[in-house]
């Protein structure tokens, strides 16, 4: 379960989110919408603790504050949009690894998460490769298995199909699909939002303009168009 | 051939180091350090003439040290615009320019040999700090971001441009420290992202391995030292 209360955060003068509240119940996949400069990239960081505004955030009843860090950051997998940002190692198998050895674990059990999560992501024979060898749509792939290793409870993906061709963008959506996890999705892919996310919040100007199911959100053309999601 | 990564990568540098301590002018000697190179490449199925061809890339660094040909003082083999061509001035030049096409050599015979991820784990092996070891390898990570970023940009510029007039070499250049500048900018933006993705993966500022690195076993020191000793013939003055 994820709740946020109230939650404001200023780039300099500039507010960027004003009274964001919403949660997310155990097992949701929700789509995040809105139009660019809307805030979805600075809630999804805050949902890490990247980004520290005023306000409340709780994942699975742990308050984020200085202290419980560690914990949100293991809970939380934080998906960039540019793959490039998210693969840093120099190997497959390093970059999947970083989350579990910072989590302190064991090798033999660092080892075995990171076979699981490539394993999740159909990335397993890619391991011992160079992240800079890989198509957008493996990066993708492996970026997702980054976080998947550190077993979190919330997916927060920001822009997940963007770059994709139809091929890998399907194939992504499939993988997603299957996995068990709580999402929150950014996107302005609304077939995306349309095929597997079955709750919306719609962000604008920094302001929590809509939450609720997404078939009643695309229903309502006079409002996508007047939050920018259609042209 | 050696597995262990960190005695192939010391076994390179102590190459250069024995190829830099030999005397100026020993060209039997510089000789012999090349045939102990093509011999090494042979054996590992990379070509000398591909390896040689590939080093010739650092012939117009090595011209820096062209001048010595004027300054030293010796005896002249030849004039050139009324300015003495000096023998140990040539010979010193000379030597400077086997060396770095050796080296240059040795360098991509090691990099083909070992290849990025194992290059990293021999710095590890040899002792690299690990903070040190981070930033090596963020920076060969996103040497290829950059130059497809940088390709990218040129390709732009290039579109439009309007191809009818050749720029001079100074337009050129203006534009490609433009562009130096753009991308400088870009990587400042790329690595605050980068250092956000790290955090949110939980890097607290420590370095940590999986592995502390492996040493190497009896048989890779006798084979590292056996060819330490090599080496040492090859240079001594018999």
């Amino acid at each position: 379960m994820v709740t946020v209360e109230d939650l404001c955060f200023h780039y300099g003068s500039r507010e960027v989110l004003k009274n964001v509240a919403f949660r997310l119940p155990v097992g949701a996949k929700v789509g995040l919408l809105g139009p660019n400069g809307a805030g979805k990239s600075t809630l999804l960081l805050h949902l890490n603790g990247i980004l520290q505004g005023q306000g409340k955030i709780v994942i699975d009843g742990l308050t984020l504050e200085a202290k419980s860090l560690p914990q949100i950051r293991q809970k939380v997998g934080l998906v960039f949009q540019d793959p490039d940002d998210q693969l840093f190692c120099s190997s497959v198998f390093e970059d999947v690894a970083y989350g579990p050895l910072y989590q302190g674990l064991p090798a033999a059990e660092v080892e075995e998460r990171v076979s699981r999560a490539l394993a999740a992501v159909g990335m397993e024979e890619a391991r011992q490769r160079s992240s800079h060898q890989l198509s957008g749509g493996e990066k993708k792939r492996v970026a997702l298995a980054t976080v998947l290793s550190m077993q979190p409870s919330l997916l927060a993906l920001d822009e997940p199909t963007s770059g994709l061709d139809p091929r890998a963008r399907r194939s992504l959506i499939e993988l997603l699909r299957s996995l068990p996890n709580t999402m929150l999705v950014a996107t302005h892919d609304l077939a995306l939002l349309e095929e597997l996310l079955e709750d919306a919040l719609v962000l604008d100007g920094g302001q929590l303009v809509f939450q609720g199911k997404t078939a009643d959100l695309l229903a309502d053309r006079e409002r996508l168009e007047r939050h920018g999601l259609v042209a | 051939m050696l597995k262990h990564s960190g005695l192939t990568l010391g076994l390179s540098v102590t190459y250069l180091v024995w190829l830099g301590l030999l005397p100026v002018g020993d060209w039997p000697r510089l000789g012999l350090f090349a045939g102990l190179l093509w011999v090494v490449g042979l054996a590992a199925g990379r070509s000398p003439l591909r390896l040689a061809a590939k080093s010739l890339a650092v012939t117009p660094f090595s011209l820096a040290a062209l001048p010595l040909v004027f300054t030293v003082p010796g005896p002249a083999w030849a004039q050139l615009a009324g300015h003495p061509l000096s023998i140990p001035g040539s010979e010193r030049f000379l030597t400077i320019l086997l060396r770095a096409w050796l080296g240059a050599q040795a360098g991509l015979l090691t990099l083909s040999l070992l290849g990025r991820p194992r290059l990293l784990l021999a710095l590890s092996q040899l002792g690299l700090p690990p903070l040190l070891l981070s930033i090596v390898t963020l920076m060969l990570r996103y040497l290829e971001v950059v130059h497809q970023e940088l390709t990218r940009m040129n390709r732009a510029r290039e579109a439009r441009s309007s191809g009818s007039h050749r720029p001079s070499w100074w337009w050129r250049a203006a534009k490609v420290g433009q562009i130096a500048g753009s991308l400088l900018v870009r990587s400042l933006d790329r690595g605050d992202r980068v250092y956000l993705a790290m955090k949110s993966r939980g890097y607290d500022g420590r370095e940590r391995r999986l592995y502390p690195p492996a040493p190497p076993r009896t048989g890779e020191w006798l084979a590292f030292g056996l060819a330490q000793i090599g080496m040492l013939a090859l240079s001594w003055k018999w």
